[in-house]
């Protein structure tokens, strides 16, 4: 596991168990969710969890956030249990470690216009000067692609992709050292899912930022990713380097997955021409 | 094949939306046409008019849409029918499965109940009948056990068995035509794969035509025999799905296929912009102010379809240039 020099990220053995409530008259049962699952992250490397709904992925982001307590285990952040973080040390962490969600619809709040989503994890941290925050917003509305005209207007104004860039926008306002994105891709149309794809390439070149990519589309972890976990009922059951995994996959859950995915017939491969490139 | 009539025939298919002012048009001049027991794909992203499209062929658009042109169904316009024809075929010889095995059940219902009701309805079956035949059925769309289940209610369920309950309702009276509109969408990739392959064993062995409409060109690619590609309402290309794949011929296709990631590092080349609201499109083309090869000439007059190979059809007068590129 090792390799990557120090690690950024250590998650050790975490599990999560939710009650759930039994029928009438009979006894609550345990739902394990996250089944003891380690990994590492390294620095700037994009590790990806791929696995079916309900596999209890997006558990596991949840609890590298800090929005879920996990019932057994630890998270180490840069060789810090992240369970100890509170007060200043918190709000520091929340700063590094950012999030990108599914749905671009849900999450931005209508309300709110751009400038005001966008500026508000820059007042809260406090990081710039009051003066300097609307420049920021622009900058960064820049860096995903969009133009300044988008400052005053609200979320319905804009198509799910461009959300999504808003969203992305948001995450990269503080700078973190850590994206997890969870399924960041699954609501938007096809050439959009291009046009973000390589929003986060160009953010990979351009800035040291590690992601965890949590995602159920073989094809964008494959592109995107350098190392893959697969979930299965809680459990990691592989784990390899990302092109590793997919020339030889080992456990049979991972070659249902692969076999499953739809694959594109007839059109001439590119992956012999990119070389050439 | 030669000489019979395609079971399904659209001729210059409109679906415009009553507005304030003036109506607006989402779906303008489409024309395809589905021949029996095969496969025929509408591929398109979300907004290019392909549920709609879908929805009309039932008559069943929402309040304020209506549409314009002719669907011939066996050689019957399905927009001249009264209501009552139109009941009659709907359900019976054009069936159809929606996205969402979720909210496409009721829940108050059992499954075998919500099958039952089909053949009571449009076979004048008896009602024990009725149940014996919903057990068919289920076992049909490979339900395990399917006596026990055949209480069972849709909360009771997976994801994936409500949409084989779904198949199995659509599949009730054996319809000629099935329509499919995204039906794997909501599904994880195993269950989609058995649900795919599901749908093709039941069309070979019912000789049931399929209009399968989705936005994953590599679904589309592995299980249609023809496909139409969308864009703002129009289509932009169709084929059989070999030539389109091998020889994609319009910009957009080529879009479509430059923006699935395939090989690792090397950068994506996203179609650029976005799809215009309807009614805020570009003059001429609709999809020139996104277009790789745009040029002038592009923005004067919407191009035709015109055939550029057997069965071949493509709506771009640079096609020429373009076919090849990919």
């Amino acid at each position: 596991m090792s390799g990557y020099g120090d690690p950024f990220l250590a998650v050790d053995s975490i599990k999560k168990h939710f009650p759930v409530k039994g029928g009438y008259g009979t006894t609550g049962k345990l739902l394990k969710a996250v089944d003891g699952i380690s990994f590492e992250v390294g620095k700037d490397h994009v590790f990806a969890i791929v696995g079916e709904s309900g596999c209890g992925k997006s558990t596991v982001a949840r609890m590298i956030l800090k929005l879920l307590r996990p019932t057994e285990g630890a998270i180490f952040f840069k060789g810090e249990n992240i369970a100890d973080f509170n007060g200043a040390r918190l709000k520091q962490f929340r700063r590094s470690v950012q999030v990108v969600f599914q749905d671009p619809f849900a999450s931005l709040n209508p309300r709110i216009r751009i400038i005001d989503t966008l500026s508000e994890p820059l007042k809260i941290h406090n990081i710039l000067p009051k003066n300097d925050i609307k420049s920021r917003v622009i900058q960064l509305l820049e860096q995903v692609g969009l133009t300044r005209d988008a400052l005053s207007r609200y979320p319905h104004e804009f198509s799910g992709g461009q959300r999504q860039r808003i969203c992305i926008a948001r995450a990269l306002a503080l700078s973190p050292e850590l994206i997890i994105a969870d399924e960041p891709l699954s609501a938007l149309d096809v050439s959009i899912q291009a046009q973000i794809l390589n929003l986060f390439q160009e953010i990979r070149k351009t800035s040291a930022i590690s992601f965890i990519l949590i995602s159920h589309d073989l094809n964008v972890v494959r592109y995107f990713s350098d190392e893959v976990a697969v979930m299965n009922l809680g459990k990691i059951v592989e784990q390899a380097k990302t092109e590793d995994l997919f020339q030889s996959p080992g456990h049979p859950y991972t070659k249902l997955l692969l076999s499953s995915a739809p694959r594109l017939k007839y059109a001439k491969s590119r992956v012999g021409e990119s070389g050439n490139r | 094949m030669f000489g019979m009539p395609a079971l399904l025939d659209i001729k210059n298919l409109s679906i415009l939306f009553s507005a304030e002012q003036y109506p607006l048009k989402v779906v303008s001049g489409l024309s395809f046409d589905i021949k029996r027991a095969e496969v025929f794909g509408l591929v398109g992203e979300s907004g290019c008019g392909k549920s709609l499209t879908a929805l009309s062929i039932l008559r069943i658009l929402p309040q304020h849409a209506y549409s314009e042109g002719e669907i011939f169904f066996n050689s019957k316009n399905l927009l001249s029918l009264s209501d009552r024809e139109m009941r009659q075929i709907r359900g019976k010889d054009i069936a159809m499965v929606f996205q969402e095995p979720m909210t496409s059940l009721n829940p108050a219902l059992t499954v075998g109940y919500q099958i039952a009701e089909t053949l009571v309805a449009h076979l004048n079956f008896s009602k024990k009948k009725a149940m014996e035949n919903s057990i068919e059925l289920l076992r049909a769309v490979k339900i395990p056990s399917p006596e026990s289940r055949f209480k069972d209610y849709p909360h009771q369920l997976s994801g994936g068995m409500r949409q084989r309950v779904m198949i199995a309702i659509a599949i009730a009276c054996d319809p000629s035509l099935l329509i499919a509109d995204e039906p794997t969408t909501a599904l994880d990739v195993t269950i989609q794969a058995q649900i795919l392959s599901l749908l093709q064993e039941l069309r070979r062995e019912r000789k049931m035509a399929v209009l399968l409409i989705t936005h994953d060109l590599s679904i589309i690619s592995e299980q249609a025999d023809r496909v139409a590609i969308m864009y703002a309402g129009r289509i932009m290309e169709l084929a059989d799905v070999q030539e389109l794949f091998e020889n994609p011929s319009h910009p957009y296709t080529i879009g479509l296929l430059e923006s699935l990631p395939v090989s690792r590092g090397t950068s994506l080349k996203p179609i650029p912009g976005f799809v215009p609201a309807p009614g805020h499109l570009p003059e001429g083309c609709k999809f020139s102010d996104r277009c790789f090869a745009m040029i002038p000439e592009c923005t004067l007059a919407e191009p035709e379809l015109v055939g550029v190979a057997v069965n071949h059809y493509v709506r771009c007068i640079r096609w020429k240039e373009v076919r090849g590129v990919w």
